[in-house]
């Protein structure tokens, strides 16, 4: 049985009725037929539950309802609806430096602390020096509490609550108390409290603290429960939500994709991944595509900078000789043609950018961005049946046989207030350019569309050595890359349920075309 | 609750503590003026009213000094325990506490206070020259169901006062009227035997009149005086426990 059970709770505040407005303003409002008694949930049916030594962190806005189901948790106050079962005692430590009695003297309201935080006189007796001391207060023993600094008080608070040995710890916003110094001795104790197997539930408005020390994360907003569960994919998807690239219905989809089950998880929404999807969509099967960047579309992703579309990860012109795959991507978006040289039977850029052609391939197969593999993983072992996976196969199994390497390639986006730059889309840096030297290309984005805007934008390319961590491109398959690849095969043929595809899954280049070529053979081979 | 009190005994304790502590604060007299003020205010009434009334009035200063004795007791218990819920609020909106705790701590601090007054009383009492018997063992039934009564007055008025603010101003005025009612310097002897009778409704005047049988007239009340009493008890207790029950939980949103 769990430690701790949180079932369905609800909490409402009632707000303007009789007893808060008082009888005058009663008759008043009476009189006016403007009496109006207000209902508001703090907490709306959360639930969770919380074994030994687990440790909740509570994320969310400001009120969000945290606070009120902190105390609901303590037995402070009685949930409106739902219950709470607790095995063992609960130490809350909540608003450390309110409560105390200015009038007394430290040492004692260092015993009434103690006495209100269930402890014994004569364990305070044993530990009120070591409070003190802690406290760092030793020579303000005998001072009315009043004259203490703010940052005294809480130490003081911090000092005496850390002497807890609850089964059951709430902490709320108690590890940002004192100075730097001060903030450091106190995590420690806290670390100290939570390694000695407390089942702990912490509300802290620092993400990283939260990251760091909590097994699983409660995001609650505006008293509702938006998800409970993996530490990183919700830290990850409420930073998202605070950055406001995400809304809180898209967080919570998000959510819910990631809690469903799956006949695929195509982990990459580059071409191969998304053709894939789609193939498997179509012929019936659930999948589910992540992507560990902010957005999909892998290399081809397209972003507007000032009305001109911009191929984010350097300029994408599709050419095909195979009518199967023209006709195939014709289906999603229809192309602008490009009249450069690749001598091939049909060559253009899309219009209104590659987004376009993600989307129509991804249509009603739920994406998240955002998510990595291995978040997903250690989160939801059991997502899906089979793994597409088009990430780097060296990434997949950690690198344990070292590095595959690939060529680099650094992209400089430059906006300038200038209508055009150059007079085609792609050309070889200017010759008196000394501003761009060791350039060895140039984009000017809006040729490709003919887009007409004030500004323009321009992508100046440069051969960068690679290293793992940036931009891979190119697999280098020379000698010693494909005897690792090799290794990473042997590897790969331990792990059937797993498919790898595409450029880095595979370690091979493929155009855009073979790249929708080869998913498409895949797919039919799956089924 | 027993239980309770126990598991929560070195909380009560401290509150006892803190509440006695923080009466006496900056006074340079200290706890000494638990004593002094009632018999200040003894003074002052004996002062004024023995011209009025003292004259037919056999033992007229122990007769003011047992009505002052027990309405101070009840006003100091009462008017304290009023604020003990609001004034506790940065306690038990943090930890888990019973809330009568606070109650019952400062009506600990009234009962000190009362008692010190007390053996002060029965000083005057010998000094008076009047008899002191076996009948004064009877005092401790007025004494407890006083007791008794002023937290369950107490539980009532600090309830009230959490959702009713204007309450702490209502009942100045309710006491001061008590006051008069309660016939701590007046007799009642030439009122008709109908008003006589409706005094016998006010508690107070109750208590009073145990504390001044037993001490200047020697005798012990009837039965019924007795179980009239413990039913005004059995009344306020009963009220002020199921306030306390009803809105245990409510009290938090409105401090």
């Amino acid at each position: 049985m769990s430690i701790l059970e949180v079932n369905n709770v609800s909490i409402r505040y009632l707000t303007g009725d009789f007893k808060e407005i008082g009888l005058k303003e009663y008759v008043m409002r009476k009189l006016t037929r403007n009496y109006h008694v207000n209902e508001f949930w703090a907490d709306r049916r959360v639930s969770f539950t919380l074994e030994k030594g687990e440790m909740l962190g509570i994320i969310g806005s400001n009120g969000a309802g945290k606070s009120t189901l902190l105390k609901a948790v303590a037995g402070i106050m009685e949930p409106t609806e739902g219950w709470v079962t607790r095995q063992g005692n609960v130490a809350a430590l909540l608003e450390l430096a309110s409560g105390f009695d200015g009038e007394l003297t430290v040492k004692e309201n260092a015993y009434l602390r103690g006495a209100m935080l269930g402890y014994t006189r004569k364990f305070m007796d044993e530990t009120y020096d070591e409070i003190i001391a802690f406290a760092e207060l030793q020579d303000f023993q005998d001072r009315p509490f009043k004259q203490l600094s703010s940052g005294m008080k809480s130490r003081l608070a911090f000092a005496i609550a850390s002497m807890v040995q609850p089964d059951i710890l709430i902490l709320d916003e108690v590890l940002s108390v004192g100075d730097g110094a001060f903030r450091k001795k106190s995590e420690a104790k806290m670390k100290e409290i939570i390694a000695g197997g407390a089942a702990t539930i912490l509300v802290s408005h620092s993400l990283g603290q939260v990251e760091e020390l909590c097994t699983k994360v409660l995001w609650l907003e505006h008293g509702e429960q938006i998800a409970c569960g993996d530490t990183a994919i919700l830290c990850g998807l409420y930073q998202q939500y605070l950055d406001k690239t995400i809304t809180l219905d898209r967080a919570k989809a998000i959510w819910a994709s990631l809690s469903g089950h799956y006949d695929y998880l195509i982990v990459g929404s580059g071409l191969y991944g998304c053709t894939f999807a789609r193939e498997m969509a179509d012929r019936g099967k659930k999948c589910l595509v992540i992507d560990e960047r902010p957005q999909l579309g892998g290399n081809v992703a397209c972003e507007d900078m000032d009305g001109v579309t911009v191929h984010k990860y350097g300029a994408h012109i599709f050419h095909t000789d195979s009518e199967e795959v023209w006709n195939y991507v014709n289906r999603f978006v229809s192309f602008v043609p490009y009249d450069g040289g690749y001598g091939e039977a049909h060559q253009g850029i899309p219009k209104g950018g590659y987004n376009g052609l993600v989307e129509g391939l991804l249509k009603g197969v739920p994406a998240v961005t955002g998510v990595s593999w291995q978040m997903l993983r250690s989160a939801f072992p059991d997502i899906a049946d089979r793994v597409l996976y088009t990430g780097a196969i060296d990434g997949f199994f950690e690198y344990s046989e070292g590095h595959l390497e690939y060529d680099g390639l650094k992209i400089e986006l430059e906006e300038l207030e200038q209508e055009y730059y150059q007079e085609g889309a792609v050309a070889a840096p200017k010759e008196d350019d000394e501003e761009h030297t060791g350039c060895t290309r140039v984009v000017e984005y809006k040729h490709f569309l003919d887009e007409k805007s004030k500004k323009t934008v321009v992508a100046f390319e440069y051969p960068q050595e690679w290293l793992p961590g940036r931009m891979m491109c190119r697999p280098v398959r020379n000698e010693k890359n494909m005897a690792l690849y090799g290794k990473y095969l042997t590897l790969a043929a331990e792990r059937p349920e797993v498919i790898f595809g595409g450029r880095l899954g595979e370690y091979r280049y493929y155009d855009m075309d073979d790249a929708i070529a080869a998913a498409l053979d895949r797919a039919a081979q799956e089924i | 609750m027993f239980k309770k009190l126990i598991q929560h005994r070195f909380l009560f304790e401290e509150l006892v503590k803190r509440d006695f502590k923080k009466k006496y604060k900056r006074t340079v007299l200290g706890m000494a003026w638990s004593i002094l003020s009632p018999l200040l205010q003894l003074a002052v009434m004996t002062l004024v009213f023995t011209k009025f009334f003292g004259r037919n009035t056999p033992h007229y200063m122990i007769y003011i000094f047992c009505g002052n004795l027990v309405f101070s007791f009840f006003s100091d218990a009462t008017k304290g325990g009023m604020s003990t819920i609001m004034g506790n609020a940065g306690i038990f909106t943090k930890v888990n506490v019973p809330k009568y705790l606070f109650l019952l701590s400062r009506n600990i601090q009234a009962l000190i206070n009362f008692c010190l007054i007390l053996v002060v009383f029965f000083i005057f009492v010998a000094f008076d020259g009047l008899p002191f018997t076996w009948r004064f063992l009877c005092l401790l039934y007025p004494i407890c169901c006083l007791i008794l009564f002023n937290i369950g007055v107490g539980m009532i008025l600090s309830a009230l006062f959490v959702f009713f603010r204007d309450i702490q101003y209502l009942y100045d005025v309710f006491t001061m009227l008590l006051m008069y009612l309660s016939a701590i310097f007046y007799t009642i002897d030439r009122y008709s035997y109908n008003v006589q009778c409706a005094f016998l409704l006010n508690p107070m005047y109750l208590f009073i009149r145990y504390f001044r049988k037993i001490v200047i007239e020697a005798t012990v009340p009837t039965i019924w005086f007795h179980l009239l009493m413990a039913a005004d008890v059995v009344i306020a207790l009963g009220a002020g426990c199921f306030m306390y029950k009803k809105y245990n939980t409510k009290f938090l949103y409105y401090v």
